[in-house]
């Protein structure tokens, strides 16, 4: 398969001015550089689905801004489906589709059919295509009542959702999608997080998902990339990832008293069913969660390995 | 043009079914006439010229019509540069600047056709008949759509200052005051001092405002052929500067965190 995204020596410098006044800035401005791609460089086949995690502020909202020409890089070089993004905007524009999860690409007050035409006049896409791909997505995510009601009224889950048809209109090659799942409840995330999957896995769409839950990776993707401050920290697949770090499960039990209970369960030793059937043979559960140790715990630990 | 066009017809489709501020609009509109028709009716009557009464009116409709009916695409365009909003749209086939261009033009269109019929009818009903035949009517009407329009050009240019300046609001006001003095807003030039009237001639707002608004009550078609020149010419350099600003503005795109 051939590599339909490669990043050579990615690196993104930010200058911030310091200076309190106004005038001292403009004899002798003040800065410091702050460093939030340093270096990277890594390579996505055509239909894989990669995970670009990291905790807050690790470069990877950066990363991908620079790879949808959203934003140039200080040194380095990357080529998305052949063009280097920020030198040919307009013509990867065709050939990437873009959701940002802290930002919409509808029209507020418009209904989501009106936005939905919009986008296919943007992309070029005629009517009849442009017919069946809609008819096609609204089945696939399931949003058919939700074409009529303006963007406003809608829900951040169902919004979430039609935002990911409307960048994928135009029968994007790559999909970038950053924090997709940000601020959904456990409910919307997991349709979502479905959603997503299902429509890579039938239009073989190569997918580049940032996020910082664990758990966006481990159910849409198959290949992980760790970035942390910047630098490039593990690149490999998800099943490596939880074999070697997410052994640790955390598991939250309350009980009918409305005691909490809080244990980690290392999976290689204990299995998570055991512990889970142990806790309701000893408590009157009333609820229970089992989530993946978080972020930067993971990120510790390969540190702490290497 | 395609997806210009869509944009443009969807923005008149959102402007006619946001009636509230359509009517808000227009209730200013009629105001403005009101207050000034009494005003002037008492002048007028104290000096024996309710002629010159009929034809302030009807140049003050098409001037607030002008003024009036242009959303404020200054704020929302500084706004759309601060927050970062345009910075994710360079990466779509679309001019970030022209979309909102058009957004704005589609509002301000649904707003000034309402004005021109509506506030001609009222104006009619107040005043008589207006100081231009009626077979000038739509000349007129459109010059005053195509100010209109230069006036949308024009609050987006002051948007896109948003790129070296930290506030535009101070630019906005004076733009505001300049079309209501050097562009004759409230009344016409002809009322100023000679050295005034000269200073203005340099502007745009006399030709896109003044002079096109003139033809209410001084047409003839030297004077439409003189606005549409002075008109083409503003026009190309505003449109430059904008090409030039934005060209400027998408190279130094910087976003900070996620």
């Amino acid at each position: 398969m051939d590599d339909i995204i490669q990043v050579s020596r990615l690196t993104k410098k930010f200058n911030i001015r310091q200076n309190s006044s106004f005038i001292k800035s403009l004899f002798s401005p003040e800065g410091k550089t702050l460093t939030a791609v340093n270096n990277i460089s890594f390579k996505i086949k055509k239909g894989e689905r990669v995970a670009f995690i990291g905790p807050n502020g690790a470069g990877k909202s950066t990363t991908i801004k620079m790879l949808s020409s959203i934003s140039y890089p200080t040194s380095g070089t990357a080529l998305v489906n052949g063009l280097v993004p920020w030198e040919n905007r307009k013509k990867l524009a065709y050939d990437i589709g873009t959701v940002f999860g802290q930002r919409s690409q509808l029209w507020y007050n418009l209904p989501v059919q009106d936005s939905f035409f919009l986008m296919g006049k943007i992309y070029n896409v005629d009517e009849i295509p442009f017919k069946r791909r809609l008819s096609k997505l609204v089945r696939l995510f399931e949003i058919r009542d939700l074409l009529v009601r303006p963007v406003r009224a809608l829900s951040l889950g169902q919004r979430m959702r039609c935002e990911i048809v409307a960048s994928l209109l135009h029968r994007p090659q790559v999909l970038f999608l950053d924090e997709p799942t940000i601020g959904l409840d456990v409910t919307a995330k997991e349709i979502i997080r479905g959603l997503i999957r299902r429509q890579a896995l039938e239009e073989d769409t190569t997918l580049l998902l940032t996020s910082h839950d664990t758990d966006d990776m481990e159910k849409v993707c198959d290949r992980v990339i760790i970035i942390n401050r910047g630098k490039l920290i593990f690149d490999d697949s998800i099943t490596a990832l939880r074999d070697s770090f997410l052994r640790k499960k955390y598991i939250e039990i309350t009980t009918d008293s409305g005691q909490k209970i809080k244990m980690v369960v290392n999976t290689a030793i204990t299995p998570a069913k055991k512990a889970v059937d142990e806790l309701i043979r000893q408590y009157h559960v009333t609820d229970l969660t089992i989530e993946n140790p978080p972020m930067e715990e993971i990120i510790k630990e390969i540190y702490a390995r290497e | 043009m395609n997806k210009y066009a869509a944009l443009y017809s969807v923005s008149l489709k959102q402007a006619w079914a946001a009636k509230a501020s359509l009517y808000g609009r227009l209730f200013f509109l009629f105001i403005l006439i009101f207050i000034y028709n009494h005003l002037w009716e008492v002048i007028g009557a104290e000096n024996n010229s309710l002629e010159l009464n009929r034809t302030y009116i009807w140049y003050l409709l098409f001037a607030e019509m002008i003024i009036l009916s242009s959303p404020r695409a200054d704020r929302s365009l500084f706004n759309d540069i601060r927050d970062g909003t345009m910075a994710y749209y360079v990466g779509k086939p679309i001019s970030f600047f022209l979309m909102r261009c058009v957004e704005a033009l589609g509002s301000m269109t649904a707003s000034f056709v309402l004005m021109g019929v509506l506030g001609s009818l009222a104006t009619l009903l107040l005043t008589g008949e207006p100081p231009f035949l009626w077979r000038h009517f739509p000349i007129i009407f459109l010059m005053c759509y195509l100010s209109s329009c230069f006036n949308v050009l024009l609050t987006c240019a002051v948007g896109l200052c948003g790129l070296w300046l930290a506030s535009i609001r101070t630019l906005s006001m004076l733009i505001e005051r300049l079309v209501f003095t050097l562009g004759g807003g409230i009344f016409p030039l002809s009322i100023y001092p000679d050295w005034f009237i000269d200073i203005a001639k340099y502007t745009p707002f006399y030709s896109f405002y003044y002079l096109t608004i003139k033809l209410v009550y001084d047409f003839s078609w030297e004077n439409l052929a003189v606005a549409v020149t002075l008109n083409s010419g503003w026009l190309c350099l505003i449109a430059l500067f904008t090409i030039f600003a934005y060209g400027r503005l998408t190279k130094r795109i910087n976003i900070y965190g996620g």
